[in-house]
């Protein structure tokens, strides 16, 4: 069990720098009974995300900022940070002085070390996303970090360092003809069930900067201003399935596979998860400007895109969207995993019902999640923010163009994040305007990762913003609901347990959720699986691990992170 | 416009009887009956004018200047059954006598006889095409009738004899607009501006041009410019707010909205685009009372119902949303996106039969959308008509992706 440090302290030094804030609003006057404070400068994260033009963009490469990750890369049992950085075209950048990606280190106090440079991880380049998994099974975990250009592959070298091993392991995305592939979300998936980690990546747009249309080639205007071309109009990417040989390399199946059977897309944010119930991991992609894609596991080495006939490829009235963010979760308790995505200004978020039988229903307007449309999304995450069991939601929003900056375009570049409390009767309020500071506080905001990084039991926010330094929200709660996370630890299943699914049972109530790498927009969440518990001080937890083996844990105390061994807990109870 | 040929002294013969065929006595008398008449006219005496012209007429019924002289007055004091047969008459009696077949044209567009006015539009134009009014007003009328292109090429011949012309400048200005070339219908709409910067109407219209061709805030200048010429000028206020509506500048169009409503709350279309605005910040509350109140003001008005719907269909109030689609389709029974709202508000309510009537509607509407193809396709899937729904599915595809290859031609070209 781990201590957090004084919170009444922390808020203290928190209204010395709020003081639109009294202490004694934050303590006892939260409607929710739970707010979000942005503590990112007190935790030390000072560095900036440098991405594209701050005022004026030419292509769209400027514009889709980038993702972060809660990982604990060092297995103390503290979230560390890790964020992705971008570039500009017009910069020259003096030696020592070109944006990085950053690896934060928890110092256990709320606050965080840069170890970047100690990590061996500093990369400059125009970063997209990240994801998390331990390809090789050496007890770390790893990182992928999508580039347009070659990717990276971060091996954890479990002493503090990182070392990319992208093209030795034959996964730099290279296609070796001079030209860069825009490469964006991503996540590691065991999609044989052979307990290694293979990788998907999604593709954007096939980009040159040498050729592709300006704005004024169209031109290209939104609302009256011209802004940078695509992607409709522009070349798909094809996105990307490297099988792993469980030897430290990698094979691109992509074409084995089936997944180039659907036409160049504008792939963004990544979902793997089993919608299917069947045991095997299915793979959602986001695609922005067109119908959306659902990679259904055939069991057998290759996939079916099923997006359109599922219902999930569209929006309610069958059209195509700009899809940017993805994320899973069984919020209505039924024993599907649900889908939520974030789309563009003008369209909202959409929430698709598992019907089973991989049938979805957008059942957006009916969940409540309808009656905003002015906000850009892109990072979302189902959360449970107040520990009672039923998880929320959370967007992370920012238009996609500098460009509006300027003008009194309604919603403006800079945007709040909106936050829906679940109802547990299928529907969700917005509950934004009491969510606290870090929630209405406008930012360009892009990828969110969400995970409790300073152990106190509440899920926090972690949001890289474009050009900008990034937010950190911290939860505050005065509800004393109670929680349970798992860490998976495979054995014949791949070491991180991704794909591992996870049933948690109190009474009268039955949760569940998977290990899942990427997902949200580019972004890594905590791999630790996270219940909230409500008022109950047990429970059941069962996990059917990607290789067959169950594990159940029944009568688990809440309030602790429990470390699963796969086949410690089999389910005769001989554990 | 024959009033205004009376003010102007337009000359009023284009030819006389031939003398031949009068007596020289009889030739003395009509000479000074047609300077008489001149005279009546000229001083704006049209009863008096036409009783000069029909005691000339009298002594040479064959005179077919006459009879158009006739026409005319009898037009100008709103006798116009007797003035189209006068006309007719003369164009009987000289079938090349151009001003009378434009005078008959006239006439029949002011009687709303658009076919009958272009026929006789067009004898005008051929017998004397320099002649700019002629084609000044055969533009108009083809313009009318939906033949742009022919309107055009009169308009321009007219712009181009009578430069200030500024009825010719805007009549050209609307066909253009019609025919898809907002760009020069602005040129043309800005030359009615320069001959007369006074015009309130001419801003107005120059105004909402610009709007139109992304110019908002040019348009905007028109806008303002008509409110300083005449500030209880409601359309340009009116303007004001929709030009800010299309730059997404909802604050400033929910305020020039508003303050229409503030001087005249009885104006439907003004409810109804404050309605969209606050729509569009998703004030959806406000927006579903705005197009109430629209819809109290003229019920009639289809889009109302169906924005109504919409945002019904936001709030997950399913029910009204159907409810207000069908109103928007009694009024009007061709609204392709109605139908197209209407299936989607019914397959999420469950109703797969209804919805599938509705969608197929829809698609035979506007078979190019994709969106009705792909929600019919997950309606007829979840009836289990697998074959059906996947060649739907496949159609949708189709068609998005002709949609895409068409947009990508044009950045590239």
């Amino acid at each position: 069990m781990f201590s957090p440090f004084s919170r009444r302290g922390f808020l203290r030094s928190l209204c010395a720098t709020l003081p639109v804030f009294s202490l004694d609003q934050l303590v006892a006057g939260l409607p929710l009974g739970v707010q979000f404070v942005n503590v990112a400068r007190e935790a030390g994260l000072h560095a900036p995300t440098i991405f594209g033009g701050e005022r004026k963009n030419n292509f769209l490469l400027e514009t889709t900022g980038c993702g972060c990750a809660f990982i604990d890369y060092d297995n103390d049992g503290w979230l560390d940070i890790f964020l992705v950085n971008g570039t500009r075209f017009e910069s020259e950048w003096p030696a020592g002085q070109a944006p990085v990606s950053r690896l934060y280190k928890n110092n256990r106090d709320g606050t965080f070390t840069d170890v970047t440079l100690k990590a061996g991880v500093a990369r400059t380049g125009w970063g997209q996303g990240v994801c998390a998994g331990d390809y090789d099974n050496d007890g770390f975990d790893d990182l992928y970090v999508t580039y347009w250009g070659d990717c990276a592959l971060w091996h954890n070298n479990g002493d503090g360092t990182f070392t990319d091993a992208a093209k030795k392991a034959g996964v730099t995305t290279n296609p070796g003809n001079g030209q860069c592939r825009w490469n964006t979300g991503c996540a590691f998936v065991d999609f044989d069930k052979d307990g290694h980690l293979d990788l998907f990546v999604a593709n954007y747009i096939d980009f040159d900067p040498k050729t592709a249309p300006l704005p004024e080639s169209g031109p290209c205007v939104y609302k009256g201003i011209l802004v940078p071309c695509g992607p409709p109009g522009l070349k798909g990417g094809k996105n990307i399935l490297f099988h792993n040989h469980g030897d430290g390399t990698f094979t691109d199946l992509s074409e084995k596979s089936g997944i180039l059977n659907t036409p160049g897309t504008y792939g963004l944010g990544v979902l793997v998860s089993d919608l299917d119930n069947d045991g095997w991991p299915d793979i959602y992609v986001a695609n922005d400007s067109t119908s959306s894609t659902l990679y259904k596991n055939n069991h057998d080495g290759t996939f079916t895109d099923i997006g359109i006939e599922s219902g999930v490829a569209y929006s309610a009235d069958g059209k195509p969207q700009a899809g940017m963010g993805v994320s899973a979760a069984d919020y209505d308790c039924d024993g599907s995993f649900d889908i939520v995505k974030t789309n563009f200004a003008g369209d909202t978020s959409t929430l698709y019902h598992n019907q089973g039988n991989l049938t979805f229903e957008d059942v957006t307007y009916l969940a409540g999640l309808g009656r905003n449309t002015r906000f850009l999304g892109w990072g979302v995450s189902f959360l449970d923010f107040e520990n009672d069991g039923w998880v929320d939601i959370l967007v992370t929003n920012g238009h996609v163009y500098a460009q509006v900056a300027d003008t009194e375009v309604e919603s403006g570049y800079r945007e709040r994040k909106v936050l829906y409390k679940n109802l547990r009767n299928g529907r969700f309020s917005d509950v934004s305007a009491d969510g606290g500071p870090g929630i209405l506080e406008k930012v360009a905001g892009r990828g969110c990762a969400v995970g409790d990084f300073n152990n106190d039991g509440l899920l926090d926010v972690l949001v890289n913003c474009i050009n900008d330094v990034p937010q950190l929200l911290r939860c505050e709660s005065t509800l004393k609901n109670n929680w349970i996370r798992i860490k998976t630890v495979g054995v014949k299943s791949n070491r991180s347990g991704i794909g591992a699914r996870i049933s948690c049972s109190t009474p009268g109530h039955r949760q569940m959720d998977e290990v899942r790498s990427g997902s949200s927009y580019v972004s890594q969440s905590d791999l630790r699986v996270h219940f909230g518990l409500g008022s109950a001080e047990k429970a059941d937890i069962e996990i059917h691990w990607p290789s067959g083996v169950v594990d159940t844990l029944p009568g688990a105390k809440a309030n602790q992170v429990l470390i699963v061994k796969e086949g410690d807990w089999p389910r005769n109870g001989n554990g | 416009m024959l009033v205004r040929l009376l003010a102007s002294g337009e000359p009023a013969l284009a030819s006389r009887a031939p003398i031949d065929q009068q007596s020289a006595g009889d030739a003395d008398k009509l000479k000074n009956i047609e300077a008489r008449a001149a005279s009546l006219k000229s001083q704006g005496d049209a009863q008096g004018a036409l009783a000069a012209y029909e005691e000339a007429a009298a002594l040479d019924p064959q005179s077919a200047p006459y009879q158009d002289e006739i026409g005319f007055l009898m037009a100008v004091l709103n006798r116009r059954d007797e003035a189209v047969a006068h006309f007719k008459r003369a164009v009987e009696i000289d079938p090349k006598l151009a001003v009378a077949h434009y005078h008959l044209g006239a006439a029949y567009w002011l009687a709303q006889d658009s076919s009958a006015a272009l026929v006789e539009l067009q004898y005008a134009v051929t017998i004397d095409p320099i002649n700019a009014a002629y084609q000044s007003k055969l533009g108009q009328a083809l313009t009318a009738a939906g033949k742009y292109e022919d309107a055009i090429g009169h308009l321009k011949v007219a712009t181009t004899a009578e430069p200030r012309d500024r009825a010719a400048w805007n009549n050209l200005g609307l066909a253009l607009g019609k025919a898809g070339d907002r760009l020069a219908a602005v040129d043309a709409y800005q030359r009615v501006v320069d001959l007369d910067p006074n015009s309130v109407e001419a801003r107005n219209t120059l105004g909402l041009a610009l709007v139109n061709t992304r110019q908002a805030d040019e348009g905007i200048a028109q806008f303002q410019q008509a409110l300083v010429l005449d500030p209880s000028n409601n359309t340009a206020l009116f303007n004001v707010g929709f030009a800010h509506l299309q730059k997404n500048r909802l604050d400033l169009a929910i305020a020039a909205f508003r303050e229409v409503i503030a001087r005249d709350p009885g104006i439907a279309a003004v409810h109804y685009n404050l309605g969209v605005a606050l729509k569009d910040k998703d004030d959806v509350d406000g927006a579903k009372a705005e197009f109430a109140r629209a819809l109290a003001i003229d019920p009639k008005l289809a889009e109302a119902h169906y924005m109504t719907g919409i945002a019904c269909w936001q709030s997950g109030e399913f029910d009204q949303a159907a409810t207000e689609m069908r109103a928007a389709i009694q009024e009007q029974p061709e609204y392709a996106a109605a139908y197209f709202m209407l299936g989607t508000v019914l397959k999420q309510k469950g109703q797969l039969g209804p919805a599938e009537e509705a969608l197929r509607t829809a698609i035979r509407l506007s078979p190019d959308d994709p969106g009705p193809y792909n929600t019919l396709a997950q309606v007829l899937r979840q009836k289990g008509q697998l074959d059906e729904s996947k060649k739907l599915f496949e159609e949708g595809l189709r068609i998005k992706q002709k949609k895409e290859s068409e947009l990508g031609t044009m950045l590239t070209r």
